[in-house]
């Protein structure tokens, strides 16, 4: 499948590639919340907060300080990071669906406040103007289509890595029973702070990587509820708690919702969305991965 | 599998493909009469979402010139093809939908931009992809003065907005010098409302004191705005804000008893709803609008008859500001054809450069320079002004500036709350 | 800015966030109900309360019912929808796995929104009646008559639902569910019953809430009030008929009075604000049950 995505560049349209990149960015941003909300159990419907914070800074640092890509999108990064810790001290303290509506507060408030504070973040109509990854490489949507695909795979690794290692565990056993986790001398506070801010960094990334693609971010879109319910429904779709599941569901579902459902229902591709989620709550809650992977152990038997 | 079965499928198989070659083959054929290529244009619009009103509004305009221009035989025999793409009221959506009309669908001009927050990025998208594209529900200032080669505004730009405003209070406050005090309010969600706002208090700094209270859309709660107001007792209050919002401070001032000695309105004041809603109580109101049905443009009295007719419902500013934004592709076009050129992206934007030519919206010709506009914009139209109005016998009368008004305003305007 | 602030003033912002407070009262009355007894956060609560606001605002529009009547109607097919959200979705959800029912409902307010925009577009929509251009005026105060008559009904309601808990059988069963579900099934109770039923009143009162909505703001399908519905029933406390009414009109005097020192804009950020630190101090609420 990677031969695939590498290859293809070469035998598309523009346009397309656009469509795909986009599919992977929200496919960065699913694998990132899955690495909070699906190892380990702790959902937040406001990561839009991480993902327009990463791509705020970025652009800010660029437009208004001149700063290259290079540092900016690190930087980003890293603010996401700072914003994470710094909500994720008081609030594990919250019982699970409280902390993810107290995500959800901070990804409006941080929208209102973009919206509001026009001398630092240019108001309502956004930032413009973005630089692109690198002035050699330009504007080109093929170009820039390898580094969004290429930050993605490494994501993709680091997710698996994380699966794999013990931090892995620790979070899954606090996916499990966070009380018995506890119990057995795992530090959940610290683990889930460490996937919290994992997954916020990552997120930054991709919404740095975002504004860069773009070259152009407005605060309705980055902190909108499209950034915090499309990761969601994504990985649910693809399986949550699988490595693999976030990347399938993001790009299924986004290539699904380009491709077959805006031409056949046009303006009904939201409503598709609710009636995912609804779907695979109700009959998949594993996602088609999980429901994969249950089919595979089962033939094997 | 049997083999009478496999026949059948064999037969069904060999009869889909020779009919549908069969029809792609005659639907290619030219037909009795000689088809000359059409033109396609793209209309980008918000036709869902919270835009929803205003995005059809301005691509019902489109439609109707397109409609018009057709059934009069195309431009110079060419028919338009429009393809019309929603936006869905988000701006990457606008953005992608920009890209895929000029990529894939091979457009050669763009209409669109119902919101600055569309327009930008959807600008950008047209720049870099070097299609000429028309901002026609936009405002905003420094989209244009970037130097932007590929983008142009047929409909006034926020200072546009604001200086016929400003003019008017100026001119007011000389013939009534007891005119001392302003409120004004604009909306925080749209920069360029912003922006006018900026202008107008810059103008009027000096000679009125000013009491600012800006307040997002949405805001349902305005009383406690209201109340504030009241007890400041402004002589003149201002709106920049959409057609709810105005509606919901008018009604607050009228039930807490807000008489100020004029209000002046922008944005929503100058929708048609606002008159039927108010009824008798709006009278004597002024606002502004970038076109009323009493402006006196050529054309005017036509188009809002004739749109009336065919569409159902009375136009008001925004179907104009897309219309006219058509009305510039398709002279540009024109000239182009007239001098023997190619129809190419390239050649339709420096054809655009040259026009000057009067549509009911007013008379549209662009700025090619910096120097040629106030504030430094380019491909600006020069001639695009707000026009001040009062209600007058429950109809939008144009009354400032001088060369668009119809009849004299009413002062002191005898509010009748 | 103001720099004189008359008492007459003072006391019309102060009035206008108690009013306000009822509304939101009433906002947060039904999403608690449903969180006190079945422990189920109801994220479609703000698309069943705007669906009740465009039924009403139809049988305004079309048969000149006024909201204050058309509410029944809203309440009754409203609760019906809720109830069938209840007993066919959220219900095995969460009997499978609560957590999952966070996002099932998240799924239902998105397809809630997404029927609405489609059914009847997304141009904003509200009824400006009569009752809300006039006040009554007591000394340098003006009371505004519309929303006088919504705080009156609102608290009305919030009182017959309470006492209705409090005093009949089926309300007493419901009690009794909520404090301890087993114990409740022992006794005979048909909790499954128990749980449509109140779903159902909560749904209604969302619709109730719906129709004085619409009267006032700007409707439209992503209208839902759900965050300050969560912030309300936060601040109060989930699953208290107190908690309620003090968490709205705490929200409702705050974001009054709060015009007064930062910018209008900021208004929804200290709502947001207080919901936060509520829940970092004080996360039952004033009056909730942990």
């Amino acid at each position: 499948m990677a031969t695939i995505a590498f290859l293809l560049p070469f035998i598309t349209l523009e346009y397309h590639l656009y469509v795909l990149s986009t599919a992977f960015i929200i496919a960065g941003v699913s694998i990132a919340w899955n690495i909070m909300g699906g190892f380990c159990g702790q959902v937040s419907f406001g990561h839009a907060a991480f993902f327009g914070v990463g791509a705020y800074v970025s652009a800010i640092l660029s437009v208004d300080w001149n700063l290259p890509p290079i540092l900016t999108v690190p930087i980003g990064t890293v603010a996401a990071l700072i914003l994470a810790g710094a909500i994720g001290i008081p609030c594990f303290r919250l019982r699970g669906a409280y902390f993810a509506l107290a995500m959800l507060a901070i990804a409006e408030i941080l929208r209102l406040v973009c919206i509001n504070w026009v001398e630092v973040t240019h108001g309502p109509a956004g930032v413009y103007g973005i630089p692109p990854f690198s002035q050699v490489i330009g504007t080109s949507r093929r170009a820039n289509y390898f580094i969004v695909l290429i930050i993605l795979m490494v994501t993709v690794y680091i997710s698996y890595l994380i699966s794999k290692s013990r931090y892995g565990l620790a979070f899954r056993s606090i996916l499990n029973d966070e009380l018995s986790a506890e119990v057995s001398g795992v530090n959940t506070f610290k683990m889930k702070m460490l996937a919290c801010i994992i997954s916020a960094a990552l997120t930054g990334l991709f919404g740095a990587i975002y504004a860069h693609y773009m070259y152009y971010i407005d605060p309705q879109t980055v902190f909108g509820i499209k950034y915090s319910l499309l990761p969601i429904a994504t990985t649910l779709f693809g399986g949550i708690n699988t490595v693999a599941g976030p990347l399938l569901g993001a790009v299924s579902l986004i290539l699904l919702d380009e491709y077959v459902f805006r031409p056949i229902f046009p303006g009904l591709h939201e409503f598709i969305y609710g009636a995912v989620l609804l779907i695979v709550i109700l009959f998949m809650p594993n996602g088609i991965a999980g429901s994969l992977k249950s089919i595979w152990s089962i033939k094997r038997k | 599998m049997k083999i009478i079965h496999k026949i059948i499928i064999a037969v069904v198989l060999a009869v889909i493909v020779i009919a549908g070659s069969l029809y792609y083959y005659f639907s290619s054929l030219p037909t009795a009469a000689p088809k000359k290529a059409p033109i396609k244009i793209a209309a980008v619009f918000s036709l869902t979402g919270a835009n929803a009103r205003h995005g059809t509004s301005t691509c019902d305009g489109v439609r109707y010139y397109v409609e018009k221009i057709n059934f009069e035989g195309g431009i110079r025999g060419h028919l338009i093809d429009l393809v019309v793409y929603d936006d869905k009221s988000d701006p990457s959506v606008g953005a992608s939908m920009v890209e895929k009309a000029i990529s894939v669908d091979n457009v050669v001009a763009v209409i669109g931009g119902y919101g600055t927050a569309i327009a930008v990025p959807e600008a950008e998208v047209a720049e870099r992809l070097k299609c000429p594209y028309f901002a026609a529900g936009s405002i905003d200032i420094k989209l244009f003065q970037r130097g932007y080669k590929w983008i142009f505004r047929a409909i006034p730009d926020s200072y546009g907005y604001a200086k016929p405003m400003f003019e008017f209070l100026q001119r007011l406050q000389k013939e009534d010098p007891g005119l001392k005090k302003m409120w004004i309010t604009a909306t925080t969600t749209s920069s360029a409302a912003l922006e006018q706002e900026k202008f107008i208090i810059n103008a009027l700094n000096a000679t009125f004191q000013i009491m600012v209270e800006n307040f997002p859309t949405g805001t349902a709660d305005v009383r406690p705005m209201v109340i504030k107001m009241r007890e400041f007792n402004p002589d003149v209050v201002v709106f920049i804000q959409y057609y709810t919002e105005t509606v919901l401070l008018l009604k607050s001032m009228m039930e807490l008893g807000v008489r100020p000695k004029l209000v002046l309105g922008s944005w929503g004041m100058g929708e048609a709803e606002l008159i039927k809603e108010l009824g008798g109580k709006a009278e004597y109101l002024f606002g502004g609008a970038g076109w009323t049905p009493t402006a006196a443009y050529p054309g005017t009295q036509e188009f809002f008859e004739d749109f009336k007719r065919k569409f159902g419902y009375a136009p008001d500013y925004h179907q104009l500001y897309g219309g006219a934004s058509l009305l510039a592709v398709k002279a540009a076009i024109e000239n182009l054809i007239d001098a023997g050129k190619e129809l190419t992206r390239e050649n339709l934007r420096d054809a655009l450069e040259k026009i000057d030519i009067w549509t009911p919206l007013g008379r549209v010709k662009f700025s090619l320079k910096p120097e040629e506009h106030p504030l430094g914009e380019v491909h600006q139209n020069i001639y695009a002004e707000y026009i001040i109005f009062q209600v007058l016998n429950g109809t939008q009368v144009a009354v400032w500036p001088p060369e668009a008004a119809a009849v004299k305003y009413v002062y002191p305007p005898p509010l009748r709350w | 800015m103001i720099n004189i602030i008359s008492l007459p003033f003072l006391l019309n912002i102060i009035l206008s966030g108690i009013l306000l407070g009822g509304l939101y009262a009433l906002i947060a009355f039904g999403l608690s109900l449903v969180f006190g007894v079945m422990g189920i956060i109801n994220i479609a609560h703000g698309e069943l309360l705007i669906m009740g606001s465009y039924i009403a605002y139809w049988l305004f529009r079309i048969l000149g019912i006024h909201p204050f009547l058309g509410l029944i109607v809203a309440a009754v097919s409203v609760g019906l929808i809720g109830l069938l959200m209840q007993r066919f979705l959220i219900q095995p959800v969460f009997e499978k796995n609560p957590f999952n029912t966070l996002i099932l409902c998240f799924g239902l307010s998105i397809i809630l929104q997404n029927v609405m925009l489609y059914a009847w577009g997304g141009w904003y929509r509200t009824l400006l009646l009569p009752e809300f251009s006039s006040s009554i005026w007591i000394g340098g105060v003006s009371i505004n008559m519309g929303w006088l008559l919504i705080f009156i009904f609102s608290l009305l309601i919030m009182f017959i639902v309470y006492l209705w808990l409090r005093k009949t059988t089926l309300g007493t069963a419901i009690r009794a569910a909520a404090q301890d579900r087993d114990a409740a099934s022992l006794m005979g109770i048909n909790v499954r019953l128990i749980y449509m039923l109140t779903f159902f009143i909560g749904a209604a009162l969302a619709a109730v809430c719906g129709s004085f909505y619409v009267c006032i703001y700007d409707v439209h399908p992503w209208a839902g009030p759900t965050v300050k519905a969560f912030i309300i029933t936060v601040i109060g406390g989930a699953g208290s008929f107190s908690g309620a009414l003090l968490g709205g009109v705490i929200l409702g005097l705050t974001e009054s009075l709060s015009t007064l020192i930062i910018p209008a804009a900021y208004k929804d950020v200290i709502g947001l604000l207080m919901f936060i630190i509520v829940l970092l101090i004080r996360p039952q609420g004033l009056f909730g049950r942990g």
